[in-house]
């Protein structure tokens, strides 16, 4: 052996480091190998323990047995300790002692069940026989990490409450060094045992903790004002008061999650903060999540002014920022996408199942305009994330000063379902092109810390700013648009330049011819902000933007690279100097100004961009042709039907593709569309990923692609040379014997690989064992199989059983509905 | 302003401080020594080895710093490996255990965390005598405990 391969192995960091991305059955496998080996995969299987509700009374309890005694004329009770739980375990006895004896390693512990949306409830038996137990922590159980007690108690049995009370209490006591704690409640025990064990252990470390639970009647000034006795800013007031009190033991908690549930009302809370005429006590924690919770719960006695609007001292958001003024991460909204999952139901209807409260209160904005941002502001200046998503108090006017202050140092932006929220005041996130950066000087955008994270789902009325995130925000990584509907021609014409995405959901309409009209931001110098073109325009100015300018078509194919094609630039040129606006001109470079992208009437010199998506309508320069010959004869290698004539819509959808193909950092992509739809005398079409809709231009994203969720899209990936294009090029195209078998099986048959039987075997024919090596690629979930054009339910089922054949990590997921459900799309709301 | 670091056989190495400071160990020498043009000593890194430091340290100069009270948490690990790392770490076994041990020696905790995994992979699949010969352990179980720790397996597998 050689020695850095002993020595390697000998570091226990370096084995645990190992060990810790092993699954269970390896772990399993390494305890045998050796001494030291199996000391530290032991160590490592039992860092994380989950104690389900059923097996608590095995583990984590104890029966006492009551005998009466009969003596002469008195009778007694005599209480005994019980032999353990062994009588009425269902646990096997070695499990329980395996338990205590190695819970010393366990740093993370689940008690109760892990989802905390469901009721879990304590197993209790014979209760008329054995009435009393009592909790009863093993002595080992000493050095937990993080806590999560999920545990649901009926509240006509008080018995059970008692007792899980009693067991949240000696786990917080016996574990000084708890970082993180998640406590999940409903009714009982209720959130008064959680504070008195808090309030009598010093738990130092503690840097996170997660309620979910009902706080009714005070529960949330009792818990504010416990987190403020703790906080350091506390703290340094005692210190100068010199206070001859024993110092508390503070904490740097770091985050606090409130997920209201069953009676949480915090109206009370709400009217002492008016009422008090004491400074708010301040609470130091950075980030801080409330689900949940009404607005109408606690305004149902409000009193309107003479506007008809309330006062600002009515509001929860503004008594909570009061709270925490080194706040940098504000979320109140909703825990509708930590629970929604891919499926046949929309996000935009998920939404409306199940919060259907803010419909009932439209509208909604209460107090005056800016007067709750500027409470924001003041109170939280340091928001570098924010979550208002779902909210209604809030008006465009609060939005634009709220984006304005904080877009230089804003990372995160989640407002979905947020009507209030208008392209114009979205576009405060939008930094001015590097054009007009150059043109005149250093903009203080330059300085900004660069938006990553971006959720406008479920509010069509941003769709118009869309592109212009993906054309000029580059530091995205995660963008978020479900039922936002945007024309696929605003997202052409340019490279996009946020390749740094690892999670896209948008959806897109491909539009089945080309339509003048389109709408148009430009970057107003003297505001010092984007504008909708049009905004206070008069009908000169509008036409100098050269908005009734032809828009030919086929849009240009994108090279690499490309700072990408412009639109007709001779009417933009001469806008510059009539009025403040920098549209810039097109002659040679990127404009400012957005135009339908898959104008190429004006193609000038310096465009180097091929169209290859047009080979019928003799759009295009001579270049274009021969690459998009090129491509065809290598796809004529494939497909044995004629080549056709490619619509203006395939055109798009090619071109979309070649976009998205830029995107090699993708871990998670979801798109949405839908065919054959009509609006205002328009048709739309949608991305159909196939092989002759530019399928083939998302090869690239095999690099790092995870996850594509298409249960919104009308797509046709169920054709057989669709499959085997994603087996070979998202499952194993490092897989050279695949590769090979693969090859040799086509060509020896036209019929898809395993149609005939096992998928595996028939690789296999050759002698090759495939070697399945685990691709990137997981989950491909909401591929319809209810049959397409050239494609049968029959033959869609069996190819995605093929696919499923080829790797058996990959999951697919199939979408069996028939029908889209009906949806609002605002202005391309569904009839 | 370059940084030269010394391996182990005396061989020099210039590299931009951005690219050395992923290093925590070079860091806090820099940190302490302040402005100076000496150059730090790696005693324990070979120039073969602080070469392929090197190398990963110049693709992922743009990383973000990982933080470490969350790579710490035991709730929160993930197996995914990028494509680049990946071919990074395909050399033989003594450059890769050569590799995790300068990681280890100049905290250079993502370098560490890739090999890890990387070796965690080879062991993925492997039965017990399988991964003694993958890695050369010597068996130090009697016949007595080997047979008590395969029936523990058993049972807690069954759990």
């Amino acid at each position: 052996m050689t020695s850095s391969n002993s020595e390697a192995i000998a570091i226990p960091e370096i084995l645990q480091n190992v060990f810790l991305h092993l699954d269970r059955p390896s772990l399993h496998a390494c305890a045998r190998v050796s001494r030291l080996w199996r000391s530290w995969s032991l160590h490592v299987s039992w860092l994380i323990y989950h104690i389900p509700s059923q097996d608590i009374i095995d583990f984590l309890a104890q029966r006492c047995v009551h005998t009466r005694i009969v003596d002469g004329a008195s009778e007694r009770d005599q209480e005994t300790d019980s032999e353990g739980c062994q009588l009425i375990q269902s646990k096997k006895p070695r499990f329980v002692r395996e338990f205590k004896k190695q819970c010393f390693r366990i740093q993370s512990l689940t008690v109760g069940d892990d989802s905390h949306s469901e009721l879990a409830v304590m197993r209790t038996i014979d209760k008329d026989v054995f009435p009393k137990w009592a909790s009863a922590l093993p002595i080992g159980l000493v050095n937990l990490v993080h806590l999560r007690f999920g545990l649901y108690c009926l509240t006509h049995a008080p018995i059970d409450s008692t007792f899980s009370a009693d067991i949240i209490a000696g786990l917080i006591s016996q574990n000084p060094n708890l970082q993180h704690l998640e406590f999940f409640s409903y009714r009982q025990p209720s959130y008064r045992v959680l504070f008195t064990a808090l309030r009598s252990s010093p738990l130092q470390q503690l840097r996170r903790l997660e309620l979910c639970c009902g706080l009714e009647d005070n529960g949330l000034s009792e818990l504010l004002d416990l987190l403020a006795t703790r906080s350091k800013f506390e703290h340094a007031e005692q210190d100068q008061e010199r206070s001859s009190e024993p110092a508390t033991a503070s904490w740097n908690l770091e985050e606090l999650i409130i997920r209201r549930r069953g009676g949480s009302s915090f109206e009370r809370f709400v009217r002492d903060s008016r009422k008090s005429t004491a400074p708010p006590r301040p609470v130091a924690v950075r980030k801080l999540t409330l689900f949940n919770f009404c607005l109408a719960v606690y305004l149902h006695e409000q009193e309107e002014d003479e506007s008809g609007r309330f006062q600002i001292d009515w509001s929860l958001i503004y008594h909570l920022c009061r709270r925490f003024p080194v706040l940098q991460r504000l979320q109140l909204s909703s825990d509708i996408p930590i629970d929604y999952m891919p499926s046949p139901v929309s996000f935009e209807n998920h939404i409306y199942s199940f919060l259907r409260d803010l419909d009932e209160f439209e509208p909604f904005v209460i107090w005056n305009p800016e007067e709750l941002a500027m409470a924001i502001i003041k109170a939280c200046p340091k928001l570098t994330a924010i979550d208002l998503s779902h909210h209604r108090e809030l008006h465009p006017e609060d939005w634009d000063l709220l984006l304005q202050h904080y877009a230089p140092r804003l990372e995160s932006l989640s407002a979905w379902n947020v009507d209030q929220l208008h392209p114009q005041e979205l576009m405060r996130l939008v930094p001015p092109s590097p054009t007009i950066v150059s043109r005149f000087g250093v903009h203080p955008s330059q300085k900004w810390v660069g938006l990553q994270e971006l959720d406008i789902s479920a509010n069509s009325s941003l769709a118009p700013a869309i592109h212009m995130f993906l054309k000029f925000v580059p530091t995205l990584r995660h963008f978020k648009a479900l039922s936002v509907p945007v024309e696929a021609n605003q997202l052409l014409g340019f490279d996009w330049v946020c390749t740094n995405l690892e999670t896209l959901a948008i959806h897109i309409l491909i539009p089945t011819q080309a339509w003048p009209e389109c709408e148009i931001w430009h970057w107003d110098v003297g505001k010092d902000r984007w504008r909708l073109i049009g905004d206070d325009m008069d009908e000169d100015e509008y036409e100098y933007l050269g908005m009734d300018a032809k828009l030919p078509f086929p849009p240009t194919v994108q090279e690499s690279g490309n700072g990408g094609r412009q639109e007709d630039s001779s009417s933009d040129s001469e806008s510059n100097s009539t009025h403040d606006s920098d549209t810039d001109t097109a002659s040679a470079s990127d404009t400012d100004s957005e135009s339908d992208s898959s104008s190429n009437s004006d193609t000038s010199d310096s465009e180097s961009d091929t169209d290859s998506s047009s080979d019928s309508e003799g759009s295009g320069d001579e270049d274009s042709a021969s690459v998009i010959t090129e491509l065809a004869l290598k796809r004529a290698s494939k497909v044995a039907t004629p080549k056709k004539r490619l619509t203006h819509s395939m055109q798009i959808q090619i071109a979309i593709c070649q976009q998205l193909g830029r995107l090699t950092r993708l871990k998670e992509l979801t798109l949405e569309g839908r065919e054959d739809y009509r609006y205002d005398n328009k048709e739309w079409d949608c991305l159909h990923l196939t092989l002759r809709t530019g399928l083939d231009y998302l090869r690239p994203l095999q690099t790092n692609l995870q996850k594509l969720v298409i249960f919104q899209l009308d797509e046709e990936l169920c054709g057989q040379e669709e499959m085997e294009w994603i087996a070979q090029n998202w499952v194993h195209q490092d897989n050279k014997a695949w590769q090979r078998a693969f090859k040799t099986h086509r060509s020896s048959s036209l019929e898809p690989p395993g149609s005939n039987g096992s998928p595996a075997a028939a690789l296999g024919e050759e002698g090759v064992t495939p070697i399945l090596l685990c691709p990137k690629f997981r989950e491909l979930l909401g591929v319809s199989v209810c049959g397409k054009r050239q494609v049968s339910a029959r033959e869609a089922n069996m190819n995605a059983a093929w696919l499923e054949g080829q790797c058996p990590q990959l999951k697919v997921e199939k979408d069996v509905t028939g029908n889209r459900e009906s949806f609002f799309y605002g202005q391309y709301q569904d009839y | 302003m370059p940084v030269i670091l010394v391996s182990s056989d005396n061989q020099d190495f210039k590299v931009d401080k951005e690219v050395a400071e992923r290093s925590i160990l070079i860091k806090n020498m820099l940190e302490d020594v302040g402005e100076s043009d000496s150059p730090i000593p790696l005693p324990n890194v070979t120039a073969a080895v602080l070469t392929k430091v090197i190398e990963y340290c110049e693709h992922h100069r743009n990383d973000p710093v990982q933080v470490p009270e969350e790579t710490d948490d035991p709730r929160k690990r993930s197996n995914d490996i990028e494509e680049w790392d990946m071919k990074f770490m395909q050399v033989d076994q003594e450059m890769l255990f050569e590799i995790i041990l300068a990681a280890n020696y100049l905290d250079i905790k993502p370098l560490l965390d890739v090999g890890c995994k990387t070796v965690a992979n080879i062991i993925k699949g492997k039965t017990p005598e399988e991964i003694r010969k993958a890695f050369n352990i010597v068996n130090d179980f009697t016949p007595e405990e080997e047979a008590q720790i395969k029936k523990e397996n058993e049972w807690a597998e069954d759990r």
